[in-house]
C-alpha cells in the first residue's frame, strides 16, 4: 500500500471512530438527565427553599417550575438539556450563584495538571520497575517489585495521601501538606513560582500515580517477558547485537503497545481518583469541586462534572485508538 | 475441576493461604463484633486521644471523640464485608445475565447490550458512584446499589466472550436440537461452563467495592448510622497532625483486607486457569 493510501485509510478510520463516539455521548447525556430526575424534589423546590418562607407558597413554586420549563413534557426537557450541553451550557449552580461552566473552567486546569503529572510519573516509574523486574523473572528485584505493586493497589488512595502528609509534611516537614501554592509569602514569580508549584505537586501527584504505577509495572513486566521470548529477539541475539539494544529497540518497542491501550482505559479511573486525592490535599481542581458539590447537595454541578469527565474519557480513548493504529500499522484500520 | 480440588490448589500457594487466613479473620471479627463489643461503636466510652497500647481496656486507643477504635474496627469489618459482597453479587448478577444474553443471542440484542456496556464503561465509575449516592441520598443500600451498578461492565464483557466461544460447541448445538428452551440451555449449561474467569474476577470485585465504599464514606457519603473503616479514616483526619494513629489503623485494616482478596484472586486464577498451571 502506498503511503498516500495508508494515510487516507487512517483518515477514514479516524472519521469512523469520531462518528461512533457521537451516539455514546448522546447516551451519556440522556443517562445523566434521567439520573437527575431521580433526585427527590426538583430545581424549583431547591430555589424556593433557599428563599426561605416562599417554600410554603405552592403558587410560587408552580411559577418557578414554569419559569424553568419543568412543567413541560419530560422528553421536551431532555431535548432542551441536550441543546444546552451541545453549546457547553451546563446550567446554573444555585449554591454558588454562577454558571456551572464558569466554575468548571476555573478548576479544570488544576485537575489536568495533577492528572498529567501523575500519569507521567506512573508511566515512567511503572515501566522502569517493570523492565527491571522482567530482566530476571523470579529474582529478588522481580519479587520486590511484585510485592510493592500488590501493596500499592490494595491501599485506599486517600489513605496513602494522608499517611504521606503525616510523614513528609508533618514529621519531616519537607513538603507542603495542601493547596497549590504558598499563600503566606509575597506573590511569587517566574522560577520561584514554578518551584513552589512543583513543591506542592509532588505529594498529590505521587499519591494519584501510585495505583497506576503498580499496574504499569505489572503490565510492562508481563509483556516484556512475552516479547523477549519471541523469535525476533533470538534473531537479534544471533546477529550479535548488544543486550541494551535488544531490550530497548526490539523488546520494549513491542511491549509498549498494550501500555498505550491501558492509558486510555484508565483515564476514567484517574478522574475518579482525583476526587479523593484533591480532597485530601485541598488541591483546587474539579475533583475538589465535586466534593464541594456533594457536601452542598449541588446536584446539577455534580452531574456536569461527571458529564465533562465522560467527555474527557471519550476523547482520550479516541486519541489512544488513533495513536495505536498509527504506532502499529498491522492493525486493520479499514476494518 | 471439583470444588475440593480448587480449595486444595488455592491452599497450595503461600499467597492463597495468607489470603484465606486474613479473610477468615475479618469474617470472624465481623461475626464476633456484636458479642465482644455490644452497643453502638459510635458511643463515647473513654477519654479521647488514648494512644494505642496505653490502656489495656482500649488496645488500639480512642479517637478524638473518645470512641473505642477496636470496637469500631470490629463493627466496621461487617460493614465493609457486607458492602463488598453484596455489591459484587449485584454486579455479577447484572454482568453475567447481560453478558450471557448478548453472547448467546448475538445480533441486535448483542449490539444493544454492548452499547449500554460501553456507556457504563465510559462514565468514570467512582464519579458515577458518587453522583448516584448523592442523588439517591446516602445510606448503606444506595451505596451498595451504586457500587454494584458501576461495577458490572467488566463482568458482562468477560461472560459474553466466554459464552460466545461456548455457543457453537457441539453440546450446545445438541441441546438446541433436542428442543430445550433457550433459557434452560443458558442457565444450566452455558453459564456454569463460562463461570471460571468470572469467579476469579469476583474476588477482585469485592476488593474494589470495599475500597470504593471507604472512598465514599471518607467523602462524607457514608451511611451515618453505620461505622465503617472509611468513616473512621474521615473522622481521624481531623486529628491527623497530632494523632495519626486514628487514621492509620482503619486504613491498615482496609489495606490488609483488600490485599488478602487480591492474593486470593491470584491464587484462584492460578488454580482455575489451566494455561497458567504448570
Amino acid at each position: 500500500m502506498s503511503s498516500a493510501g495508508q494515510s487516507r485509510s487512517l483518515l477514514r478510520y479516524v472519521a469512523r471512530r469520531v462518528l461512533l463516539a457521537i451516539p455514546l455521548i448522546l447516551g451519556i447525556i440522556a443517562f445523566n438527565f434521567f439520573l437527575l430526575q431521580l433526585a427527590p424534589g426538583d430545581l424549583a423546590d431547591v430555589v424556593a427553599s433557599e428563599q426561605g418562607g416562599a417554600a410554603a407558597d405552592a403558587g410560587y413554586v408552580q411559577e418557578l417550575r414554569k419559569a424553568f420549563g419543568l412543567d413541560l413534557p419530560i422528553l421536551l426537557q431532555l431535548w432542551t438539556y441536550l441543546k444546552n450541553v451541545a453549546t457547553l451550557d451546563f446550567g446554573f449552580s444555585h449554591r454558588y450563584g454562577i454558571a456551572v461552566t464558569e466554575l468548571i473552567t476555573a478548576r479544570l486546569g488544576g485537575t489536568l495538571l495533577l492528572a498529567a503529572t501523575s500519569l507521567v510519573i506512573a508511566v515512567i516509574l511503572g515501566t522502569v520497575l517493570g523492565l527491571l523486574a522482567a530482566r530476571r523473572p523470579g529474582g529478588v528485584i522481580d519479587s520486590v517489585v511484585s510485592i510493592l505493586a500488590t501493596l500499592a493497589y490494595s491501599a485506599p488512595l486517600f489513605w496513602v495521601g494522608l499517611m504521606l502528609i503525616v510523614f513528609f509534611g508533618v514529621y519531616l516537614q519537607w513538603l507542603p501538606t495542601g493547596g497549590m501554592q504558598e499563600v503566606t509569602k509575597v506573590p511569587l514569580q517566574g522560577l520561584a513560582l514554578l518551584i513552589d508549584r512543583l513543591h506542592h505537586l509532588i505529594l498529590p501527584a505521587t499519591t494519584l500515580a501510585l495505583f497506576f504505577m503498580a499496574i504499569y509495572a505489572r503490565m510492562t513486566r508481563a509483556s516484556m517477558i512475552e516479547a523477549m521470548s519471541q523469535d525476533y529477539i533470538r534473531t537479534a541475539r544471533a546477529k550479535g547485537l548488544r543486550d541494551r539494544r535488544i531490550i530497548f529497540r526490539h523488546g520494549f518497542r513491542n511491549a509498549l503497545l498494550p501500555l498505550v491501550t491501558m492509558i486510555g482505559l484508565q483515564a476514567g479511573t484517574l478522574l475518579g481518583g482525583s476526587v479523593v486525592v484533591e480532597t485530601v490535599f485541598a488541591w483546587p481542581g474539579m475533583g475538589r469541586l465535586a466534593f464541594e458539590a456533594v457536601s452542598n447537595r449541588d446536584l446539577n454541578l455534580l452531574l456536569s462534572i461527571m458529564l465533562l469527565s465522560s467527555f474527557v474519557v471519550v476523547a482520550v480513548n479516541l486519541v489512544v485508538d488513533i495513536l495505536y493504529a498509527w504506532l502499529d500499522p498491522r492493525i486493520e484500520v479499514g476494518a | 475441576m471439583s470444588s475440593t480440588s480448587v480449595v486444595r490448589a488455592v491452599l497450595a500457594s503461600p499467597a492463597g493461604i495468607a489470603g484465606s487466613l486474613v479473610i477468615i479473620g475479618v469474617l470472624a471479627a465481623a461475626t464476633l463484633a456484636p458479642f465482644l463489643y455490644p452497643g453502638d461503636p459510635s458511643d463515647m466510652v473513654a477519654s479521647p486521644f488514648i494512644w494505642p497500647g496505653n490502656d489495656p481496656e482500649f488496645p488500639l486507643g480512642t479517637d478524638l471523640m473518645g470512641r473505642d477504635l477496636t470496637a469500631g474496627l470490629f463493627h466496621g469489618a461487617s460493614v465493609s464485608l457486607m458492602v463488598g459482597a453484596v455489591a459484587a453479587a449485584i454486579a455479577l448478577a447484572i454482568g453475567v445475565s447481560l453478558g450471557a444474553v448478548a453472547g448467546y443471542y448475538g445480533g441486535w440484542m448483542d449490539d444493544l447490550i454492548m452499547r449500554i456496556t460501553e456507556l457504563f464503561q465510559t462514565m468514570p465509575a467512582f464519579l458515577l458512584a458518587i453522583v448516584m449516592v448523592a442523588v439517591l441520598n446516602p445510606s448503606i443500600y444506595t451505596i451498595i446499589l451504586a457500587l454494584g451498578i458501576t461495577a458490572w461492565p467488566g463482568i458482562a464483557r468477560l461472560t459474553r466472550a466466554e459464552v460466545l466461544a461456548l455457543r457453537n460447541r457441539d453440546f450446545v448445538q445438541a441441546l438446541i436440537g433436542m428442543g430445550m428452551s433457550d433459557w434452560r440451555i443458558v442457565l444450566f449449561h452455558v453459564v456454569p461452563n463460562a463461570l471460571t474467569p468470572v469467579i476469579v474476577a469476583a474476588s477482585i470485585l469485592v476488593a474494589t467495592a470495599i475500597l470504593s465504599e471507604a472512598g465514599l464514606s471518607f467523602l462524607g457519603l457514608g451511611d451515618p448510622n453505620h461505622v465503617s473503616w472509611g468513616t473512621m479514616i474521615g473522622a481521624g483526619r481531623d486529628a491527623l497532625r497530632t494523632a495519626w494513629y486514628q487514621t492509620a489503623i482503619p486504613g491498615l485494616a482496609i489495606m490488609i483486607t483488600v490485599l488478602a482478596l487480591n492474593l486470593l484472586g491470584d491464587a484462584l486464577n492460578h488454580a482455575l486457569n489451566p494455561r497458567l498451571r504448570r
